[in-house]
């Protein structure tokens, strides 16, 4: 079992480079504080404006889509939940999403992923500008930022809970000396 | 008419409309939850505003960050502006600012750029 006194969570989160971690409904506060963080971190830095993007694209991706909601009453309505992860080493920064989804829904997930998994940089900002102007449940716009911004392919990972749900884990890692 | 205003907070941009001068501002960070709603009274201030023809307009995109939910909000402002400098006898100018070593908001200008038939400039900043 895994310790989890204030000591023991802290090995934890060393043991496993984690510099920001959240559960739950990802609200425009809760974003704010990770913008804070990694702005005092990392001043000025585009790389750091990089990872952000690609968590505000994972929040909101939560926030829309995931099948476990709770009400919030700063927005006056049913948000998604989910969980995000920021780890830190001295070559990356890997920024982990998770959360349910309703089963019918995997498969157009993973076509989705796919698919942008399959296209080179112009292609992606060719797919991006287009996408931009398909209807806003229907795009995968989110997902191709999070990949342009990282330079990187989706990682992702989807296992079935049961009847309903799936469980949908995103990974995208950001090289720390990536193309500027 | 009236100017349109908003004051910039984390996640929202500042605004500046300006119905007499034609100068028109948008700075900051945008990235509300639900842009839809958030962009609603400023699509209405524009819908209004470009209802009087042949105005030479200038629109000074000052924003650092912003998120794709609020990137389709300023493709619906461009498409309206692009609407009114074909058809209305307007004359519209975009001004896309960008902090120095940015090239990630350089490149999101050009997209734009190519996207909808306006005149961009793009000017650093530093």
């Amino acid at each position: 079992m895994p310790d989890l006194t204030p000591y023991g969570f802290a090995k934890i989160i060393e043991e496993h480079n984690i510099v920001l971690a959240f559960q739950g409904m990802m609200t425009n506060d809760i974003l704010s504080v990770v913008a804070n963080n990694l702005q005092k971190k990392h001043p000025d830095d585009v790389m750091s404006k990089r990872v952000f993007s690609i968590v505000v694209e994972m929040a909101q991706n939560i926030n829309l889509y995931s099948s476990e909601v709770a009400y919030s009453e700063s927005d006056k309505r049913q948000v998604g939940q989910g969980t995000v992860v920021i780890s830190e080493t001295a070559d990356e920064h890997i920024i982990y999403s998770g959360n349910l989804v309703e089963n019918d829904k995997v498969p157009s997930l993973l076509e989705k992923c796919n698919r942008i998994n399959a296209l080179g940089p112009d292609q992606l900002r060719e797919y991006f500008i287009e996408q931009r102007r398909l209807p806003e449940d229907e795009d995968s716009v989110g997902l191709v930022e999070m990949v342009r911004k990282s330079g990187n392919p989706l990682v992702f990972d989807l296992e079935n809970i049961d009847s309903h749900n799936t469980f949908f884990t995103l990974a995208i890692s950001v090289n720390k000396k990536a193309k500027q | 008419m009236e100017n349109f205003t908003i004051n910039g907070k984390l996640f929202i941009p500042s605004v500046n409309f300006n119905a007499e001068t034609h100068l028109l501002e948008i700075g900051g960070e945008s990235y509300h939850e639900f842009t839809k709603e958030f962009y609603q009274p400023i699509m209405e201030w524009l819908k209004n505003y470009l209802a009087i023809p042949e105005n030479t307009i200038v629109f000074n995109f000052k924003m650092n960050y912003y998120n794709t939910s609020s990137s389709r909000r300023f493709l619906e402002i461009f498409d309206m502006l692009e609407d009114y400098h074909t058809n209305k006898n307007g004359h519209v100018t975009v001004n896309w600012y960008y902090q120095a070593g940015d090239l990630d908001m350089l490149e999101s200008g050009e997209e734009y750029a190519e996207d909808v038939g306006l005149p961009f400039n793009f000017i650093v900043m530093n």
